[in-house]
């Protein structure tokens, strides 16, 4: 159960004991609710559970209207699903225009005459009038940012992520956990042994109130607990990127299986075979790296949280990599004096197992390869070369002999427009997913981390900024070429294809490096590699 | 031919003859690399290629890196000798141990021009397709079954045996999970005549974990037995945790019990707490089934133990708000009176603890 559900519980239990009437329809709906958040063996009318529901809405409730919807009828489980669906779509719809007003918001500043430099704290090129031109307002309220879960690291238990129980059983002020003196001494951990250094799906699994439910039905699985969430998606990562057959074969598995009754055997079961999985792959892999690979998998807020940054960085035309990390991890961690030791370069294995993490996490779109100018008219001034070069050779065979273009028109530039509209704007693309890497990293790795990872971005962003103005140039070339005669423009068009080529694989080597650094980043704060 | 050249391809045909199975791999690993270094200015170029591609096996099969350029050495003197099968061989090599090391995208690079020269030499087919499934490349399942349709010699033995592995994974990412079930059951059967009795469990896993994935608990269960028995600790442990699950499921109590309660004791020989967890919520289950406060017990018992140790133990205390919650909906018992604080609020009783 979240935070803010288990809130609204407590709010609504305050509530009713003040008696507010308007709220409640009568006295005795708030008994029964009272019982149902005490035990999930009472029961509560379905038409006041409804009332209630039209006003609060909480877990608790949607969970009573389930139950009530068992007994009578599968309208209001019906009613739940369609409007789940409804809000993924939703959701999804969001997101595919977040991307494209992204790479509308990158390309936009990019094509301004004075875009050197722009956005970048460097202020290389024309960015001196980079504050009056996208300063943006460092005063205004960033519009709210989705509240995060975080995982406890075992290795962070000493040093201030104080573990749940521990907090509890010290706040003797907290008169609500009453059960707390049933809990036998809890000891202070020592440095992690054995499998405890693998905490990557552990850490996930340390509210015992989310993982209690004594009765699960099928249906509440599809629900997608969160313990088994987590180890689904610990199940994907490793039966994609695992080295290990093994690690695989288990990673397929993970989800519900056979066993004793309750969500907490189901969640107990996965999160033991997810850390046996990692420990299969930990016998050829560097356990350090599998560990915060696993960690950096985990991190699946990391590329929404990412992207709901770039939007607000767009907005204030401030669209960078180190900029959107900024927003993303504003008041997330707390500042710390130092830097994280630069270790020893991980492996090839190591590094392998965390690119693939970053991958997982970020899921980064293909870089399209640039299409090339039509010489003829061959009907299709999109095809692309070796299309148009099987059409010219059809039409030969047919005695269809194109007539050779002599001037350079408009239209034959469009592919290389598009070409360089699609790689601008994947430059856009690639800081966002740069930013979201690094956020996924600076959570699996903690605050020591984060100078580093902001000089990556800042470096990346460098590079982009580059790239993208470069394939402008590269356009605003070509465009003072229309109308030119074939034979002498032929040479340019050649060297315009070849540099946009040069800069799509460069594109592609920046990201991946960036991911590759910002793994091996995350890597050193656990003191391995 | 010297009296040093003869011992060297003495040692030579005699490491060949020895497929890279078992404890000794390490050892044989060593003579390998030993013979490379001692043929470098034989004259006997060949053999020393020989020498040099068995190497990058072994060095494969122990996960070391450098088994890439091992082979990238291989080619190269191929290369040098004209050999366009040994060449194609080697850079086939070369892409299984970068895709399995981690060098997927080297790997590709280099994928194209191994996989197209190796078109010609069907004796090579084996490697090709293990490059391919290395790299979930398209084609990979059907040049393993071409390729594992006869049996090669004695030294092939552990190319053949990853291949029935690889064909396996590749069949079940297909659907075809009876003929993957197939598929490891060579691996398997290669690995105990090998004999590599380690190996063979971890297979035996393997087969189960497909088995279990696709619905037939029943026809797993030997298996898992077999790794609980033959196994090492980490197989032992994860086919202990399946098999009392399984056993659970079928209410059988008697066969659960003693199952969970060893992997409790090597969960905790392990520190692998969700593990712990894990069976301490199996071995109380099965106690339950007989005795209903037992569950309790058990569970209390173990949290203490875990905290002890430092571990919170948060799904042991899932598992006893669970029991808690299932005591209220019985009917026949009377309800806990509701939980107060001192002021007689009502507070939640579900919200951190153990009830």
């Amino acid at each position: 159960m979240s935070n803010t559900s288990r809130q609204a519980r407590r709010e609504l239990v305050a509530e009713l004991q003040k008696k507010a009437p308007e709220v409640v329809p009568d006295k005795k709906t708030a008994q029964e609710l009272q019982q149902e958040i005490q035990g999930p063996d009472s029961q509560v009318s379905p038409e006041n559970a409804r009332a209630l529901a039209s006003q609060v809405g909480n877990a608790a409730l949607a969970k009573m209207l389930r139950d009530v919807g068992r007994q009578e009828g599968p309208a209001i489980e019906v009613e739940q699903v369609e409007e789940q669906e409804q809000e993924e779509e939703q959701e999804q719809e969001e997101d595919e225009g977040w991307d494209e007003g992204l790479e509308a918001a990158f390309s936009s500043s990019m094509g301004a005459p004075q875009s050197a430099g722009q956005g970048t704290e460097a202020g290389g090129g024309g960015g001196a009038d980079f504050d009056q031109q996208f300063g943006g307002d460092d005063d205004a309220d960033p519009p709210p940012v989705n509240p995060k879960r975080r995982a406890f690291r075992r290795a962070h238990a000493q040093t201030g992520f104080g573990m749940a129980q521990d907090k509890l059983k010290n706040d003797e002020e907290d008169d609500e956990h009453i059960t707390l003196d049933e809990l036998p001494p809890l000891n202070r951990p020592e440095a992690p042994q054995g499998d405890e250094r693998l905490d990557a799906i552990w850490g996930w699994l340390q509210d015992p109130v989310e993982h209690a439910d004594c009765d699960p039905e099928p249906e509440d699985l599809t629900l997608a607990p969160e313990g088994l969430v987590v180890a689904m998606e610990l199940g994907q990562f490793l039966s994609g990127a695992a080295q290990d057959p093994l690690a695989r074969a288990l990673g397929r598995l993970l989800g519900p299986s056979a066993g004793g009754p309750g969500l907490a055997a189901q969640v107990a079961r996965a999160g033991a075979l997810g850390t046996l999985a990692l420990a299969f792959e930990a016998e050829g892999v560097e356990l350090p790296a599998v560990n915060q690979a696993a960690t950096i998998a985990l991190e699946r807020d990391a590329r929404r949280q990412g992207r709901a940054a770039a939007h607000i960085c767009a907005q204030r035309s401030r669209l960078a990599a180190h900029f959107i990390f900024d927003e993303a991890v504003r008041g997330e961690l707390p500042p710390t004096p130092g830097r994280a030791a630069r270790g020893p370069a991980p492996g090839r294995r190591a590094q392998g197992l965390l690119d693939a993490a970053i991958d997982h996490v970020v899921k980064p779109w293909p870089v399209r390869p640039p299409l090339s100018v039509a010489r003829a008219h061959s009907g299709d001034l999109t095809a692309d070369a070796d299309t148009a070069s099987v059409d010219a050779f059809l039409n030969e065979l047919l005695g269809q002999g194109e007539e050779a273009l002599s001037h350079l028109e408009p239209d034959q530039l469009q592919p290389l427009i598009d070409s360089i509209e699609t790689l601008v704007g994947s430059a856009g693309r690639a800081q966002a997913e740069s930013a979201c890497a690094a956020i996924a990293a600076l959570r699996a790795a903690g605050a020591p981390v984060q100078a580093r990872l902001r000089a990556i971005l800042r470096a990346v962003d460098e590079e982009l900024r580059e790239i993208a103005r470069e394939s402008i140039r590269v356009g605003r070339r070509l465009e003072n070429l229309v109308g030119e005669p074939m034979d002498e423009v032929e040479p340019s068009l050649y060297d315009a294809e070849a540099a946009l080529r040069r800069w799509s694989e460069r594109l592609l080597l920046v990201r991946e490096s960036c991911f590759g650094a910002v793994g091996r980043v995350a890597l050193t704060a656990t003191g391995g590699a | 031919m010297s009296e040093p050249q003869t011992a060297a391809a003495a040692l030579a045909a005699a490491l060949d003859a020895q497929a890279p199975f078992g404890p000794a791999l390490a050892q044989l690993a060593e003579l390998d690399a030993a013979l490379v270094q001692a043929l470098g200015r034989a004259p006997d170029a060949p053999l020393a290629l020989r020498a040099l591609l068995r190497r990058g096996e072994r060095q494969l099969v122990l996960g070391q890196e450098e088994a890439a350029a091992t082979f990238a050495e291989a080619a190269r003197r191929a290369m040098a000798l004209g050999d366009a099968e040994a060449d194609a061989h080697a850079r086939l090599w070369c892409v299984r141990a970068l895709a399995e090391l981690g060098s997927v995208a080297d790997a590709r690079a280099l994928m194209e021009r191994a996989d197209r020269d190796a078109e010609h030499f069907p004796t090579i087919e084996l490697t090709r397709g293990l490059a391919r499934a290395a790299l979930r490349a398209e084609g990979a399942a059907s040049s393993l079954e071409r390729a594992l349709r006869e049996t090669g010699p004695e030294r092939r033995r552990r190319e053949e045996h990853d291949g029935w592995l690889a064909l396996g994974e590749a069949l079940e990412r297909d659907a075809r999970w009876r003929e993957a079930d197939a598929a490891y059951a060579r691996a398997q059967a290669l690995a105990r005549g090998a004999p590599d009795p380690a190996l063979a469990a971890r297979d035996a896993l393997i087969r189960a974990l497909s088995l279990l994935r696709h619905g037939m608990p029943r026809q797993a269960a030997p298996l898992l037995s077999v790794v609980w028995s033959e196994g090492a600790d980490t197989t032992r442990l994860t086919a202990g945790l399946l098999l009392s699950g399984l056993a659970l499921a079928e209410g059988d109590s008697r066969r659960a019990g003693p199952l969970a309660a060893s992997c409790q004791a090597l969960a905790r020989e392990r520190r692998s707490w969700l593990a712990y967890a894990a069976a301490t919520i199996d071995l109380a289950t099965a106690r339950g089934l007989d005795d209903p406060d037992a569950e309790a017990a058990t569970l209390r018992e173990a949290l203490a133990e875990c905290r002890a140790m430092g571990e919170p133990g948060a799904l042991l205390q899932s598992r006893l708000l669970e029991l808690r919650g299932q005591r209220r909906q019985r009917p026949e018992e009377p309800q806990d009176a509701p939980v107060t604080d001192e002021g007689g609020a009502a507070v939640e009783d579900d919200d951190d603890g153990v009830g």
